[in-house]
């Protein structure tokens, strides 16, 4: 109970923080480098549906996020249609593809998976860079408008609107992931991933779970996607549905910790405010310094901890405790 | 009469390319059989051999083959380094996650050690003292540099299925990518097994890099699409099978060939990878995997 | 332990870790966590100091700072280099004496407007991603409370940052960005001096017509092999535009992947089409693969135009003599004959020991057209340096690139260009003997042109 009381006023703190954070560093600087925390923390927790619970791991995350960034953008562009239903839309857009690249991959497992969401990415690049309606290599730009505006989501004076958005999309999706791993569904993913074969034996229709993870995960990609789209206000094939992208989703869960929706949140709140803030003290001289020690940091958390950081503070996790409660 | 040069051209450069990349994929598919690892950095290692054939060309002006022993000698030791401090712990772990993930994170060090060291120009041979020209037979073009390596490449194969199959060691290793436990039962040491098998994939990089760099460009991002390719082909082939990357690594070359000429070129490693993901749902394991 | 500054870096990542380890059990625990720990707090530390520390006081003299972003790490680093050499070297020609120099404020020491107060730069690196780009250029107007922000060289950067600047109304001029629409936005706070790709486009065509002229020859048939990025497709739009207007065939279009491991397709693509001009756009590693390509298949056209990669650095030494005879519409050469060039070009060999490259060139002309419209306003607003610029005037004499001086279009709804530099001019150099010389326009030229293009026994 102690313990449980400890960790609730942790959360409690945690909360108070985040939200007086932008009043208390009002440089824009600070803001953008915490919105990208909150970013890829999304895409962190949606790689973790996949890859942690599911044991499906992919490098096809960026491939989700880009088409989330697209459809939202298409939407707009054309038809005028509010991001905010446009996000909905390219979460449903991203689940979908998620579902249909489900079923020629089947049968795959472990590496063989990986390799294929590999070529599933390539694939979307390739098919996006040459197709004129959604601007090809060119990409699309989305129009600057006078006054800030929520329905049109873009906010002119300050980040701060932007810092809260992501906020409450990171919540979101903090909150979907735990449901649905806190229900059944988790349940037999969790079983999934012990052995599939076992599972099956069992009675558990593996396939609906697979698909349901993968939908989840495309899906909570896919707001990360519009997010980014409305706040750059400009995507391309080669920066949205990018190898880049997709390997440093899964680098941060795994030096966080996959497995458990925590440690990608760790590896994230470690890992993108230290690459941002080399590169801001570096400057020039970081050529190639700061993703060095990247993949340093990388090598020393599979060789020394490869259960990720998470594995640091599991006394005063629950969710750690949960992970070891499968038996 | 044109039309049939034209394919009978596609053929030939479908093949050489297909042999190179081949060759490159054979260290990767020896690894996978042996460890059930991939390595992701495979492609940072081939460019540290481009390198090596390009300074050797840069500095001495001499044909990059003559540094063959050299690089060799370099890749065998860096790969055994990778090995004993990377991967060999992962191996132990068991954690399926980490063994797919440490090797990403040794291509990401090795290709930012390339920029820091290298910088992100483009570098290329020039003109090589001994390996260039062209030979041309009724309108057919062979390029000298392109048919060396792929010559070379055969060879190499060649001599890797020899030592796998004939070897006392070679049969060892064959042995423990079968089934490890019995092999350890049988007396052989399965992580020297291991040890070497790395260290010989990486190994087989040096080949085909040094003399790269008289047909294409070197820079620290060259590695990437070899490594991209040469996973398809192995996963195409078949992890662990030597003539499984063969063939797939001709398919691949002809495909790209034919691809790039009949559709627009830009698809053309898209009709590579929608081929792979193809060949995936009918055979997950491969054409000859195990 | 941290600086101040450190401090407030480090105080959210700090807050968490505390936090967490607040939970803590205390002492009593096995040795690989404690390592673990160490090792990673070490590494946080050591990194939120290097932040700490590399916040500077400014000095106290009279200064007015401009911002620049440019690819300064990543793969486009060493261009980025050359760009902040081109914008310090003439940053020093404003801030000094320079009386036989018939630019701007080179006469003068400063800005004789605020008696003398000199220009810096605040340099950020944007390592070629569009979404650090947007972030740095906020950070710099924010922050660092520049006046102007200059610089990008990747179109894709500077799309973002000029989006950033338009929406803090800050002057934003770039000397690189050659993507077309970085000008039709309507945008009123951007400014572009470089030639824009349909002007390249216009300049190999105006050229190609002067030849037939010349010769009494057609060169009707023409192939055009692009990169597919947003680079190559926008220019190969621009041809192909050309093309229907000026009505030549287009027997060939051949789009390739960037960065392709081999080209050889392509090629024999574009040889079963024998086309007589062949355009081939791509960066560095395209142009190489492609020259190499050609010479395996044993084919040239009679007129071989390259774009882009070919004018870099590395193209020479990569391929040797197999490059000459190449045609490139250049933005810039070092020698080309303009008095103010050739003493630029010297004083600039005299101080950097090579030659002035094309990324230094573009690149130099930025902070001498918005410094020069900063002293014609005699004010630090923003607006009144806006106004400013959107007046500038610069004559032929007044600027080292090549054409009849910088001024600017006014701003126009699209698809019309707004403030776009309708001074730009191109010039056509060509590869002789393993050295670039401009051979177009005549009152410019350096070398003779050769005509045809040579085969490759001949090179």
């Amino acid at each position: 109970m102690k313990t449980r009381l400890r960790d609730l006023m942790l959360f409690f703190l945690l909360g108070v923080f985040l939200l007086i954070y932008p009043f208390v560093f009002t440089q824009a600087f600070y803001q953008h480098i915490m919105i990208m925390v909150f970013m890829y923390g999304l895409l962190a927790i949606s790689w973790d549906i996949m890859g942690g619970y599911a044991n499906l791991f992919s490098f096809g995350q960026s491939a989700f996020f880009g088409i989330g960034a697209y459809v939202s953008t298409l939407l707009f562009l054309h038809w005028e249609i509010t991001p905010w239903l446009g996000m909905v839309a390219g979460g449903f857009a991203s689940g979908v593809v998620g579902i249909i690249i489900s079923y020629p991959t089947a049968r795959l497992k472990g590496h063989y998976f990986a390799i294929a969401t590999l070529a599933f990415l390539f694939v979307v690049q390739i098919v996006l860079e040459n197709w004129k309606f959604v601007g090809g290599a060119q990409g699309l730009t989305l129009p600057l408008t006078e006054q800030s505006s929520f329905w049109k989501f873009q906010f002119r004076e300050s980040k701060i609107p932007y810092y809260y958005i992501m906020l409450f999309l990171l919540g979101l999706g903090f909150l979907l992931a735990k449901g649905t791993l806190n229900s059944r569904v988790g349940y037999y993913l969790r079983a999934l991933r012990e052995s599939q074969e076992v599972a099956q034996s069992l009675g558990v229709n593996t396939a609906k779970y697979r698909l349901m993870a993968i939908a989840l995960s495309g899906f909570l990609s896919a707001l990360a996607g519009t997010f980014y789209a409305q706040y750059v206000l400009y995507i391309d094939p080669s920066s949205v549905i990018s190898l880049n992208l997709s390997v440093e989703v899964v680098l941060i869960s795994v030096f966080g910790g996959c497995g458990t929706i925590y440690g990608p949140l760790i590896g994230t709140v470690i890992l993108i405010p230290l690459t941002n803030l080399i590169r801001a003290s570096l400057g020039g001289a970081g050529r190639g310094i700061a993703y060095m020690v990247f993949g340093g940091i990388i090598i020393l958390i599979c060789v020394l901890q490869p259960d990720g950081l998470i594995k640091l503070f599991e006394r005063s996790k629950k969710a750690v405790r949960e992970r070891y409660d499968v038996t | 009469m044109d039309d049939l040069i034209v394919v009978i051209q596609l053929i030939i450069n479908g093949l050489q390319i297909g042999l190179l990349y081949a060759l490159i994929a054979i260290g990767l598919t020896l690894i996978w059989g042996v460890m059930d690892i991939i390595n992701f950095a495979h492609g940072e290692f081939l460019v540290i051999a481009m390198y090596i054939g390009y300074g050797t060309y840069a500095f001495w002006g001499i044909c990059p083959i003559l540094s063959l022993p050299a690089a060799l000698l370099i890749l065998g030791i860096l790969g055994w380094l990778v090995y004993r401090f990377a991967i060999a712990r992962v191996l132990k772990s068991e954690n399926l996650l980490s063994q797919i993930v440490v090797t990403f994170g040794v291509s990401v060090f090795l290709q930012n050690l390339l920029l820091f060291l290298f910088s992100g120009d483009y570098r290329s041979i020039a003109s090589d003292p001994w390996i260039k020209g062209n030979v041309t037979v009724n309108q057919l073009n062979m390029n000298i540099p392109e048919l060396v390596i792929s010559i070379l490449s055969l060879l190499v194969i060649l001599v890797i299925h020899l030592f796998i199959n004939k070897t006392k060691t070679g049969k060892a290793i064959l042995a423990t990518a079968l089934d490890r436990e019995t092999a350890q039962l049988m007396g052989i040491n399965t992580d020297r097994m291991n040890q070497l098998t790395f260290v010989l994939g990486i190994a087989c990089l040096s080949i085909s890099g040094i003399l790269l760099p008289i047909t294409t460009h070197v820079s620290p991002y060259s590695g990437f699409l070899f490594a991209v390719l040469a996973f398809t082909i192995v996963a195409l082939g078949g992890f662990g099978s030597v003539l499984g990357t063969i063939i797939a690594g001709i398919i691949i070359g002809e495909v790209q060939s034919f691809g790039g000429f009949l559709v627009e070129p830009s698809y053309k490693y898209l009709c590579v990878f929608l081929l792979y993901l193809f060949v995936l749902v009918i055979r997950p394991r491969g054409l000859f995997g195990w | 332990m941290l600086g101040k500054n450190g401090l407030q870096a480090v105080s959210h990542e700090g807050k968490v870790m505390v936090l967490i380890a607040f939970g803590r059990r205390a002492k009593g625990m096995c040795n690989q966590k404690v390592r673990n720990r160490v090792v990673v707090m070490i590494g946080l530390i050591s990194f939120m100091g290097l932040h700490g520390y590399s916040i500077q006081g400014w000095s106290q003299e009279k200064i007015i700072k401009i911002g620049a972003h440019l690819p300064l790490s990543g793969g486009t680093a060493p261009t980025g280099a050359l760009n902040k050499e081109g914008i310090d070297f003439a940053v020093d020609i404003i801030n000094n004496r320079y009386p036989d120099l018939t630019l701007p404020l080179a006469q003068t020491e400063g800005l004789p407007s605020f008696g003398g107060a000199k220009i810096k730069i605040v340099y950020a690196d944007d390592r070629g991603d569009p979404n650090v780009a947007m972030a740095e250029v906020e950070r710099l107007i924010q922050e660092e409370k520049v006046v102007a922000v200059i610089g990008g060289w990747e179109s894709s950067c500077i799309k973002t940052g000029s989006l950033v600047s338009e929406k803090f109304r800050t002057p934003h001029i770039s000397g690189a960005g050659s993507s077309v629409d970085l000008t039709t936005r309507g945008l009123k706070y951007y400014f572009r001096l470089i030639a824009h790709s349909g002007k390249v486009a216009k300049a190999y065509f105006d050229f190609l017509e002067e030849m037939e002229k010349k010769l009494g020859k057609k060169y009707n048939n023409i192939a055009i092999a692009y990169e597919n990025t947003e680079y190559g497709s926008v220019a190969n739009e621009h041809l192909e535009r050309e093309i229907k207007e000026r009505k030549y065939k287009l027997v060939a279009s051949v789009p390739f992947y960037k960065g392709a491991t081999s080209l050889t397709s392509e090629v024999q693509k574009i040889k079963a089409t024998k086309p007589d001009v062949l355009f081939q756009i791509g960066y560095d590693p395209d142009a190489i693969l492609f020259t190499k390509e050609m010479r395996n298949a044993n084919f040239v056209p009679a007129v071989w135009f390259g774009m882009a990669g070919y004018t870099s650095p590395k193209y020479i030494p990569s391929v040797g003599n197999d490059g000459n005879g190449v045609l490139i519409s250049g933005w810039f050469h070092s020698r080309f004959k303009k008095p103010v060039t050739l003493k630029v070009g010297e004083l600039y060999r005299s101080r950097y020991g090579r030659e002035m490259s094309i990324p230094v060139a573009l690149n130099f002309m930025s902070p001498i057209v918005a410094a020069e419209a900063i002293n014609r306003a005699g004010s630090t607003d923003k607006e009144a340096i806006r106004d400013a610029l959107e007046k500038t005037k610069l004559t032929e004499e007044q600027s080292i690139m090549p054409g009849p001086g910088i001024w600017f279009t006014p701003v126009q709804p699209p698809p019309a260009h707004s403030h776009d530099n309708a001074g730009a001019t191109m010039l056509i150099i060509q590869i002789i003997d393993k050295k670039y010389e401009v051979v177009w326009p005549e009152k410019y030229k350096t070398g003779e042109l050769i005509w045809p293009h040579p085969r490759w026994s001949e090179k």
